[in-house]
């Protein structure tokens, strides 16, 4: 799967940004994901007030 | 289910990880932002199996449709587990379904099902899990006035066509969300006055 993913590296380059992004949008622009479990808050997203 | 979850996400974070050389707070996002996204979709992928062996894959789609829209600004119940999760996706799904056949909705029901609705929205949302940072005033204001305006628009879309079957799937979403609401804000009160009396006790000793 690895090989495969390194024939793709700009796209995975373009996911990985995107992905990233989103963390910050999951936490800081909704209060909740969508169905009823989600991953434990990391201490950097959830530093102060948002 | 999770176990192979948890082994894909392990494998592709240490990809990207290598990869793009990401630093510390790149890679905690990253690793935050797959596994919030691949444990939703695998759980949707599993309810649509699940809907489309007992023959109601649309029924869930409406629903889902509804509930994607509602609950990133309302919050609700939080479970720890992957299965305690998928198992309460499931029963909520399939009561909303089963009330939208067995109970014919009419004027009167939906405007009170609305009329709650934005009560319970308007003073107890959002109700966020606990890890999540504390929002301010003005967020939470913002997230209580985009789930109003959503409550209010299928209220209208009811008055405009009250035979479409999206309409009466999301308006029995709408009112179990929201009783959702009023037990996730009962157990987030319980839960704090249980720490406050821990605090105390642990002064006191």
């Amino acid at each position: 799967m690895m090989a495969l993913l390194g024939k793709f590296r700009k796209p995975m380059s373009i996911l990985c940004s995107f992905l990233i992004s989103m963390a910050s949008i999951i936490v800081v622009h909704s209060s909740c994901a969508f169905l009823w479990g989600e991953p434990e808050c990391p201490e950097c997203l959830r530093e102060g007030e948002v | 289910m999770s176990t192979l979850l948890d082994k894909l996400i392990d494998k592709l974070h240490n990809y990207f990880k290598n990869e793009f050389e990401l630093r510390e707070v790149e890679s905690i996002k990253l690793r935050y932002a797959m596994e919030a996204i691949i444990n939703d979709l695998s759980k949707l992928l599993i309810l649509l199996a699940i809907f489309a062996l007992i023959g109601k894959p649309m029924e869930l789609i409406y629903s889902f449709f509804t509930l994607s829209m509602l609950r990133p600004y309302t919050g609700g119940i939080h479970f720890k587990t992957y299965k305690g999760c998928l198992a309460f996706s499931v029963v909520f799904f399939i009561v909303a379904i089963l009330l939208a056949y067995n109970i014919t909705l009419n004027n009167t029901i939906v405007t009170i099902v609305s009329l709650l609705s934005l009560l319970i929205i308007s003073l107890l949302a959002p109700v966020p899990a606990k890890t999540r940072p504390v929002y301010s005033p003005r967020k939470v204001c913002r997230f209580r006035l985009i789930s109003g305006l959503i409550v209010s628009c299928h209220f209208v879309l009811y008055l405009l066509a009250s035979k479409n079957p999206y309409i009466i799937n999301s308006i029995w979403v709408i009112a179990l969300q929201c009783i959702q609401i009023l037990i996730g804000k009962g157990v987030s009160i319980y839960d704090g006055s249980v720490r406050k009396i821990q605090k105390a006790y642990e002064h006191s000793v």
